[in-house]
């Protein structure tokens, strides 16, 4: 179930949105914001980063709301335009560059930090987390849209402009470190023995 | 002991974790101010080969002008014909906009942190030439030149003021770029 296609948003807001009016674009920013942020932060990782696409993503939507044509929900079309953006950067080489300038060597290289933008409330969501934080940019990607935002593997395959295999292997590969990653190591010694 | 997670569970995690609250990075109010921000970047960043043509056409104005000069300088002085010989009233007009640009220069900081060699070549010989052209103008006024011939002066100093703003305004344009 997809969070952002689920935020209702009335129809008057939008048209009053779409002349420029201030207090309603407020209204939706507030309303959408959250949501855009939270998922465009699991797509890419990095917080600044994150806000950067948030930005583009947000500016985006007021600047192109003429052209919504209503048949989908709101939420689902501004989710678009957010993933659309972070995929953008995650293809792009400057992510490369980036990931390789601040962890050098090639394995390392296809991990990020993830950390929560703001504190988790349970023990579990961190674990969540910390799983997410170990999963390649692209993997953790597939995993959040396909689990997540309810995209079919044709889509995700559309959206990376890969095969569906791709996307099926990466799913598989990223459920597979995500298991290992929250199962609980009840026979691993916790502490140094005395 | 090891508690194997099956693919729903993990699905249900990630939707739980989807599910925590989470805010916006920042207010509308610093949307806003980031937006426009955002716009004047791209502005800039528009302009910036309307800057770089400016300067360049500068450039070539400045590299042109003391050949025009030295030969108008050598010639002997001839009556403009009438069809140049502008109304009082289009000479005001061109004064008051010179005086506009001139005092919009006069606002202008001194000198920029950083400066480009290329520009500052320019500055500096479009400044000497208008300095010259002043000490010209007053000499003609003094030996009590034809008002054809400061007519013709003032407007040839008016071209100068204004290839001297273009070029100010295409260096702040570039210096305002990050």
């Amino acid at each position: 179930m997809s969070r952002l296609a689920d935020i209702p948003i009335p129809d008057e807001l939008i048209q009053c949105a779409r002349k420029a009016d201030a207090a309603a674009q407020a209204a939706i920013y507030r309303a959408m914001g959250p949501a855009v942020f939270a998922l465009i932060r699991r797509l890419v990782g990095n917080r600044a980063v994150a806000e950067d696409l948030f930005q583009d993503t947000m500016m985006a939507m007021f600047q192109r709301l003429g052209e919504f044509r209503g048949e989908a929900p709101l939420g689902a079309w501004l989710r678009q335009i957010a993933v659309t953006r972070c995929l953008m950067y995650l293809r792009s080489p400057w992510h490369r560059a980036r990931l390789h300038w601040e962890f050098g060597d090639e394995d390392s290289s296809l991990r990020s930090v993830m950390l929560p933008a703001t504190p988790a409330t349970s023990v579990d969501v961190v674990d969540v987390e910390r799983a997410l934080a170990s999963l390649t940019p692209v993997g953790r990607a597939v995993v959040w849209l396909f689990e997540v935002e309810g995209y079919s593997h044709e889509e995700i395959a559309q959206l990376f402009g890969r095969s569906v295999s791709f996307s099926k292997s990466q799913l598989a590969r990223a459920l597979a470190r995500l298991r290992q990653g929250l199962t609980p190591q009840e026979d691993q010694e916790a502490c140094t023995q005395i | 002991m090891h508690t194997d997670l099956d693919d729903k569970n993990i699905a249900g995690r990630l939707r739980t974790a989807a599910d925590e609250s989470s805010e916006a990075p920042y207010d509308w109010a610093e949307f806003q101010r980031r937006a426009h921000r955002s716009a004047l970047t791209r502005a800039i960043e528009r302009n910036r080969p309307v800057a770089i043509a400016a300067s360049v056409l500068a450039a070539l104005l400045v590299t042109a002008l003391p050949f025009v000069h030295a030969t108008r300088e050598h010639a002997p002085p001839v009556a403009l014909p009438d069809a140049t010989v502008r109304t009082n009233a289009s000479d005001r007009q061109e004064q008051a906009r010179t005086r506009a640009i001139e005092g919009w220069l006069a606002g202008l900081p001194r000198d920029h942190a950083i400066v480009r060699v290329g520009t500052h070549a320019a500055v500096s010989s479009l400044q000497d030439q208008i300095a010259a052209l002043d000490d010209l103008m007053s000499a003609e006024r003094v030996s009590g030149a034809q008002p054809v011939r400061l007519d013709a002066l003032e407007r040839q100093r008016a071209q100068l003021v204004s290839s001297l703003a273009q070029v100010q305004y295409a260096e702040m344009l570039a210096s305002a770029t990050p």
